[in-house]
C-alpha cells in the first residue's frame, strides 16, 4: 500500500455571526509512505498534526490538493485519537471491541479470535471484561489502540498513541506496537511530542512548523549524541569554568542553579559530560532541547 | 443486506446491554405505559353503572382512537427524534468519528441507532395492546394486530425522512433543532387525537388532511374498528406513499450534504 499527499492545503473559516475569517493551517504538504514506512510525526500544539491525520482518514476535507491510496480506492484506517469518550463507557472493553469489530464487518470467530489475539500482544486480556468506565486513562488508551488494530488496517495513524500511559507501559506499548508494525509492514504515521518515543519506532520523521512539513528518511539516533541539543543544570558558580573551555548560552534558574546550552558545537555529549566531570563540575541535571531537533529534522 | 443486518443487530445488542446497565430504566418504563393505560382508561369511564351497547362501542372506540393515537405519536417522535439524538450524542462522545472510520455508511449507522427505539416502540404497542384487551376490554382481534403495527410503522415512514433532516441540521448546528419542534408540534396539534378537527377555523382548509399523523390514525382507525375493504384506504395510502417518496430521499441526500460540509468545515466530531 502507498499512501501519496500531493500538494496539501488546509483552511478554516470559522463563521462568527456577522462574518467569516479564513485562517489557514496547513500548506502544500507533500508525502509519501508505503509499507514498512514508520513516519514520526512531530510539532507543537495546534501546529496541525492532528487536522493532517484526519484529512488522510477522511473525517476532514482538505481545501486544495489530493491524498492518493495506491492499490486501493477505500482502505481501512486504524486511528487512534487521544478521546476515550469514543467507547462506550458502560460496556465493558470486550463488548466495545466486539461492537466495533462487527462494525468492521468481522464475524463473531473472527471477531473473537481477533480480542484475543490483540489483547495479548497489547497485554490487556486482564482489563477485558471490566465495564470501560473503570479503566484508568492509560488502560483505556491500549483499549484504544487495540480498536484500531482489530482489524488489520491497510493503514495506520496513531495520534499521540502513549498519552496518558505510565513509562512501563509506555515501554510496553512501544514495543508491542514495533512488533506488530514489523510484521505486518502496515504503513504508519505515529504522532507525538516526544522524539525518543518515535525513534525508538520510526524510519521517516516529519515536522509540521508554520503550516508545513519538513521531514526526512532515516532514524535520527545521531540527534541523541550531539550535545547542543540538551540543556545541562549545573551550580551558578561552576559556570565561569565551564565558560573558558564552551560557548554556550546561559540562564538563571535562581541564585544557586543555572541553566546553559552549547552555541555551534559539534561535539558529542559524552565528550562535554567527560569536559564537565574533569572540570570537577557537578551536573543537576540533563533535558533535551526540542528547538534543536525541529531545525535538525527540518 | 446481510451486512446491514448484521451492523442492525450489533447496534441493538449493544444498546440493549446499556439499557440494563441501568438498575431502573425498564421498570420505570413499564410504569410509564400502564400509567398513560390506566390515565386514558378512566378518563373515559362513565358514572354511571348502566351503559347502553352503544355507550360501550363508543367508549371503545374512543378508547382505541388515543391509543393508536399515542402509538402513532410514539413511532414519530422516535422516527423524528432517534437520529438527531443519536448524532449529537456520537458528537458529544466522539464515537461518531470511530465509527466512520470502521468503513460503515453513515445511512447504515443512522437506521442501526434506530434499532433499539424501534424494537422498544413496537414493543410498548404491543404491550399498550394486550394491556388493553385483558385489562381494559379492548375488543381487538389478535389476526388485527400485525396489520396495526404494520399500518403504524408505515405511517410513520415519512418522519424517518423528517428525522433525516433534522439528523442533517444536528450535524451542522448542533442545538437547536427547528425541524423537530415544527414538525412535531404541528403534527400534534392537526392530528385530530385530542379534539375534533371541524371545530379550526375554515382558513386551515384540509392542511391536516395531508399530515400523516393524521392520514396514519384514519387509516388504523378505519381498518381496525370499522368493516372497511383495502379500496377504500387505498387513496390514503398513496398520500402517505407520496410522503414517503418525498421525504425519506431527500433526507438521504441532505445527510450526505451535511456530512459533506461538516468534513469542510472539520466540525464534525464538534458539539
Amino acid at each position: 500500500m502507498r499512501l501519496e499527499l500531493k500538494n496539501l492545503y488546509k483552511d478554516f473559516e470559522p463563521r462568527t455571526f456577522l462574518k467569516k475569517k479564513r485562517t489557514s493551517i496547513l500548506e502544500n504538504i507533500n508525502l509519501t509512505i508505503d509499507d514498512g514506512d514508520i513516519l514520526g510525526l512531530i510539532g507543537k500544539n495546534g501546529a496541525g498534526k492532528t487536522t493532517l491525520l484526519k484529512m488522510i482518514v477522511g473525517l476532514i476535507e482538505p481545501s486544495d490538493g489530493k491524498i492518493v491510496f495506491k492499490n486501493k480506492e477505500r482502505p481501512l484506517f486504524g486511528y487512534t485519537s487521544c478521546n476515550p469518550r469514543s467507547f462506550f463507557w458502560r460496556l465493558s472493553s470486550r463488548d466495545n471491541l466486539i461492537f466495533y469489530g462487527k462494525m468492521l464487518g468481522l464475524n463473531n470467530k473472527g471477531c473473537a479470535d481477533s480480542i484475543d489475539n490483540i489483547s495479548n500482544i497489547l497485554g490487556i486480556t486482564h482489563i477485558l471484561d471490566m465495564p470501560f468506565m473503570h479503566l484508568s486513562s492509560g488502560q483505556m488508551q491500549s483499549v484504544n489502540i487495540a480498536r484500531a488494530i482489530l482489524k488489520k488496517p491497510d493503514f495506520l495513524l496513531l495520534d499521540e498513541p502513549t498519552t496518558s500511559l505510565d513509562y512501563e507501559a509506555s515501554i510496553g506499548i512501544i514495543n508491542a506496537l514495533k512488533k506488530y508494525l514489523n510484521e505486518y509492514k502496515i504503513p504508519t504515521i505515529w504522532c507525538s511530542h516526544d522524539y525518543f518515543e518515535l525513534n525508538r519506532v520510526c524510519n521517516k520523521f516529519g515536522l509540521l512548523k508554520d503550516k508545513k512539513l519538513f521531514y526526512k528518511d532515516g532514524r535520527v539516533d545521531r540527534f541523541h549524541e550531539l550535545a547542543i541539543n540538551y540543556e545541562f543544570e549545573i551550580s551558578c558558580v561552576d559556570i565561569e569554568k565551564v565558560n573558558l573551555k564552551l560557548r554556550t548560552i546561559v540562564r538563571n534558574r535562581d541564585d544557586k542553579t543555572c541553566y546553559f546550552s552549547l552555541v555551534n558545537s559539534k561535539r558529542d555529549l559524552n565528550d562535554v559530560l567527560n569536559l564537565l566531570k574533569n572540570l570537577d563540575i557537578k551536573i543537576i541535571s540533563i533535558e533535551k532541547n526540542f528547538k534543536y531537533f525541529e531545525s535538525y529534522v527540518s | 443486506m446481510k451486512i446491514f443486518f448484521t451492523k442492525f443487530l450489533a447496534f441493538l445488542l449493544k444498546d440493549i446491554k446499556i439499557a440494563f446497565t441501568y438498575k431502573f430504566n425498564i421498570l420505570i418504563q413499564i410504569l410509564t405505559i400502564l400509567f398513560f393505560l390506566a390515565l386514558i382508561f378512566f378518563s373515559l369511564i362513565d358514572s354511571s353503572d348502566t351503559l347502553s351497547q352503544s355507550d360501550v362501542q363508543n367508549k371503545n372506540a374512543s378508547f382505541f382512537k388515543i391509543l393508536i393515537g399515542i402509538a402513532l405519536i410514539d413511532f414519530m417522535f422516535s422516527s423524528m427524534s432517534v437520529f438527531s439524538r443519536e448524532i449529537r450524542f456520537a458528537q458529544t462522545y466522539g464515537t461518531f468519528e470511530a465509527l466512520i472510520l470502521t468503513n460503515t455508511s453513515i445511512l447504515t449507522i443512522l437506521l442501526s441507532s434506530y434499532a433499539l427505539t424501534f424494537s422498544r416502540s413496537i414493543f410498548r404497542i404491543i404491550i399498550y395492546i394486550l394491556l388493553g384487551r385483558f385489562i381494559f376490554g379492548l375488543d381487538i382481534s389478535y389476526g388485527d394486530i400485525p396489520i396495526f403495527l404494520t399500518l403504524i410503522v408505515y405511517s410513520s415512514l415519512p418522519f424517518i425522512g423528517i428525522g433525516l433532516f433534522a439528523a442533517s441540521f444536528i450535524i451542522l448546528f448542533k442545538v437547536g433543532n427547528i425541524i423537530n419542534f415544527f414538525v412535531g408540534i404541528g403534527s400534534i396539534f392537526f392530528s385530530g387525537i385530542f379534539f375534533s378537527l371541524e371545530s379550526l377555523p375554515p382558513f386551515f382548509g384540509d392542511m391536516y388532511n395531508k399530515l400523516p399523523l393524521t392520514i396514519g390514525v384514519n387509516i388504523a382507525e378505519q381498518v381496525l374498528l370499522g368493516d372497511i375493504s383495502f379500496k377504500e384506504i387505498y387513496f390514503d395510502l398513496l398520500k402517505i406513499l407520496y410522503l414517503i417518496v418525498a421525504f425519506v430521499p431527500s433526507g438521504i441526500l441532505l445527510v450526505y450534504y451535511s456530512l459533506r460540509v461538516a468534513k469542510k468545515n472539520g466540525s464534525l466530531n464538534h458539539y
